[in-house]
């Protein structure tokens, strides 16, 4: 027994083969790729796959400048064979892309005046197009609370300079391995919670980093007063065909894919708890 | 006559001779005929060239971690449960090509080159073979997101049903609303009428299947042939001993999630991943690149790489890989598409090595659960 | 001018405390400033004051022979430090070190201390005070132990 089903004319499975414009480090294993995007819409906290030619393609959020509609800007950390094998692209090289997916960070409504991001290591990256949006907002007072491991690993350190110098921006940096020269904050982000102002009533949170790290920031926000609907969380789980079909991002009944992979907390919280799930 | 008439028309006879020509018919609709034959010590779904193929007098024995196969001393044609390997491998293929790069004046292209879709009618399939591909058309071809491969093949396949007059000890369809009765999803359903072998009732169940039916030599049912086909299904349900009780399972697996049951069950899980690869609803997938070719392959949530982040993976237990197999399989399944992902047809029980059985694992959780209200 | 009373209703760690509480504690309180680089206390000091810091952050460092002064931590606004003047024998463990200019409310601790003793009320609010200080240290640094960040081949 047939079905009757239309076929959109690209599979979404099929990658498009895109240039790469240009190869920048940022730290000694983060480099960014931008990325020809043929003007495609996305939303500040999606994600492409992106793979090397010959190589498998891994989950990579978008972190540019929302305005620039004509490329895609992807900040990666050399963790494995297949985000080595992207590093190892420069300008005029192609790029395998399928995207972008997901469901990203909430608009900030007019409601919110006050944005709270909390970020660590390269979580920051999936933050990045809302902080570029978010300067460009005079009304909407934003604090960035960002953690790193160490100085050197600081990404993006002169647009967060930049940004602090704003009159709506704070820009608060903490590392957990201070060298003789750092001048700010050593510890988890955490510990800066207490004593950033927060507005509970007009603060809405974005938090990205690793998933320990997002599950103790979130509490620390929930003691704040913050409700947890409006605490959000993007989640790391092993996307792989980016459309809940081959099941390997599942958290329950989530597919981090499709779902995600940012979630309002209230929806994610008890599953965060749950070891192995 | 209407289109739609075959549907109130009482289903025809066909008879051993005329059964014998549905190869020639459905070749010249350009169908290969795919249904039962015994293969490798199984009773598995693969290209038949006659009727002659099919297990005639073979009956299967399915005990928890056990398969077997035993002649029987009639000549049913379809005298076993359910073929060892569903349909899923002819719709869901193992391993596929998507696409590939190949390289034109030095630039590189993608060619969507997919491997061939062949053709198929698949006979023999059962009512829980017909409500797995139900389940699977729900997983795989969602409006925008629809996997094209799987669609392709969809398209391609005539649904042969027979009904299911066998069932095996593992069985429990019913709790699951899933058989032993075919009553849609075919193109034709068969019912073997005793002694087997010589009569098949037939129903139509779509306007290809008609279009079939209608090359094929047929004879009005006699009222007591009508009378048989309803014993026959009747009698398989009576002989179902094995339910799962599906009301409470969703709340007691998520209640019971961090209960030493899932140890337990680990203490036996190989992790070794049969259970999926039988199943024939589980559809997890991986993408492999070999060289530039790159193919969808199954995939297993047994496997650590499955939820493999770069720091490891996120079910690195067999505990929570089993824990997370059954909890998609009867509640979260429910979540993403509206109904469980178990058909009932016991085939994981049979195929697991340590004779896990999800519905005795079910059942231990919803004790848990009660014994937490108490 | 703000009374210290006043000021110290304003410290978020002392938000839970009532205000007869409070005004006992002003009567210990002064205003202390220390510029960048200077140390609060040193490894082995009998600590004499609990800082609430209002201006500039502290960092908590250990001396490790052959690699010098290592900071392990800081300490920024709305922040309580110098609590190893509650435990025994009241000893600093590590360096205090002043990272930029700071203003701080400095508690006599031998004052908090008495008090504590004759009114237990009063002493309990203080101890539940410094397990919430000590519960957000701790957790950080047991977090920290995780690095989090890292892991890097």
């Amino acid at each position: 027994m047939a079905t009757a089903l239309k076929l959109s004319t690209h599979d979404p499975m099929t990658p498009r083969i895109c240039e790469v414009r240009s190869f920048r480090r940022e730290t000694v294993d983060v480099f960014t790729l931008e990325i020809e995007s043929g003007g495609i819409d996305w939303q500040p906290g999606q994600f492409n796959m992106v793979g090397a030619i010959g190589s498998r393609e891994i989950p990579i959020s978008i972190s540019g400048d929302p305005a620039r509609t004509d490329i895609w800007t992807h900040t990666i950390r050399e963790v494995g064979n297949c985000s080595r094998a992207l590093a190892h692209l420069r300008a005029g090289d192609s790029v395998l892309m399928r995207g972008p997916f997901g469901v990203g960070w909430p608009e900030v409504e007019a409601e919110h005046s006050d944005l709270l991001v909390v970020s660590g290591g390269v979580g920051l990256v999936p933050l990045m197009p809302t902080l570029y949006l978010a300067s460009r907002r005079p009304a909407l007072k934003t604090t960035l609370i960002y953690g790193s491991r160490s100085p050197c690993d600081v990404l993006f350190s002169h647009r967060l300079a930049e940004w602090s110098s704003y009159p709506n921006m704070t820009v608060r940096l903490t590392v957990d391995h201070p060298d003789t020269d750092w001048h700010h904050n050593v510890g988890l982000v955490t510990r800066l919670i207490p004593t950033s102002p927060i507005n509970p009533f007009t603060t809405i949170a974005l938090i990205c980093g690793p998933e320990v790290m997002m599950r103790f920031t979130a509490r620390e926000l929930l003691r704040e007063g913050i409700s947890p609907r409006s605490i959000y969380v993007s989640m790391e789980r092993n996307m792989k065909c980016g459309m809940g079909l081959c099941g390997h991002c599942q958290l329950r009944g989530e597919f981090v894919c499709l779902s995600g992979p940012v979630y309002p907390y209230d929806r994610i919280a008890r599953l965060m708890e749950i070891p192995e799930l | 006559m209407s289109k739609l008439d075959f549907h109130t028309q009482d289903p025809p006879i066909l008879e051993a001779e005329a059964f014998g020509t549905l190869w020639r018919v459905l070749n010249d609709f350009g169908y290969q005929v795919v249904g039962p034959a015994l293969r490798d010590g199984a009773i598995r779904l693969v290209p038949l060239e006659s009727a002659d193929d099919l297990p005639r007098g073979i009956r299967d024995l399915q005990t928890p971690g056990n398969y077997r196969t035993s002649s029987r001393d009639d000549g049913y044609l379809f005298g076993y449960s359910h073929v060892a390997d569903g349909a899923k491998r002819w719709l869901l293929r193992p391993r596929t090509t998507l696409w590939r790069i190949s390289r034109r004046d030095g630039q590189p292209t993608i060619e969507e080159s997919r491997d061939p879709v062949p053709k198929v009618a698949l006979l023999g399939l059962r009512a829980c073979d017909l409500k797995a591909i139900e389940i699977l058309d729900r997983v795989m071809l969602r409006e925008s997101r629809a996997d094209t491969d799987y669609a392709e093949c969809r398209e391609q396949t005539l649904l042969i049903a027979v009904n299911c007059e066998w069932p095996s000890s593992l069985c429990f369809c019913e709790s699951m609303g899933a058989g032993p009765q075919a009553t849609g999803g075919f193109d034709l359903c068969l019912t073997e009428l005793p002694p087997g072998g010589d009569r098949f009732l037939v129903e139509v169940g779509s306007p290809k299947g008609h279009e079939i039916l209608s090359r094929l030599n047929t004879r009005p049912a006699t009222t007591n042939e009508l009378h048989e086909s309803k014993k026959v299904i009747a009698r398989a349900k009576g002989s179902l001993r094995k339910r799962l009780e599906t009301r409470g399972l969703t709340q007691a697996l998520y209640s019971g999630v961090e209960d030493d049951h899932w140890e337990r069950v680990a203490g036996r899980c190989f992790a070794c991943g049969n259970c999926t690869f039988s199943c024939p609803t589980c559809f997890c997938c991986d993408y492999q690149d070999l060289g530039e070719i790159h193919q969808r392959v199954w995939d297993t949530c047994f496997h650590s790489e499955f939820s493999g982040l770069h720091g490891g993976a996120v079910r690195g237990s067999r505990a929570s890989k089993y824990r997370h197999w059954i909890t998609h399989k009867l509640a979260s399944w429910q979540e993403q598409f509206q109904t469980l992902g178990c058909v009932g047809c016991g085939r994981c029980i049979a195929w697991c090595p340590a004779g896990i059985d999800l519905t005795e694992e079910a059942r231990a959780l919803v004790g848990v659960a009660q014994g937490d209200t108490k | 001018m703000i009374s210290m009373a006043e000021l110290l209703s304003q410290q978020p760690c002392l938000k839970e405390l009532d205000p007869a509480s409070i005004e006992f504690m002003a009567g210990c309180a002064a205003n202390t400033f220390f510029p960048q680089g200077t140390a609060l206390l040193r490894e082995g000091q009998r600590v004499e004051k609990v800082y609430l810091l209002r201006h500039g952050r502290v960092g908590i460092q250990v001396h490790v022979p052959g690699k010098g002064p290592k900071i392990l931590d800081s300490v920024g606004p709305g922040e309580l430090i110098g609590w190893s003047a509650f435990g025994r024998p009241g000893m600093a463990r590590m360096d205090l070190v002043s990272l930029e200019d700071v203003r701080a409310i400095s508690l006599d601790a031998e004052c908090l201390a008495r008090k504590c003793e004759s009114d237990p009320k009063f002493g309990y609010a203080m101890l539940v005070m410094v397990v919430d200080v000590l519960q957000n240290r701790l957790q950080s640094t047991i977090l920290q132990l995780l690095d989090l960040y890292g892991d890097r081949s």
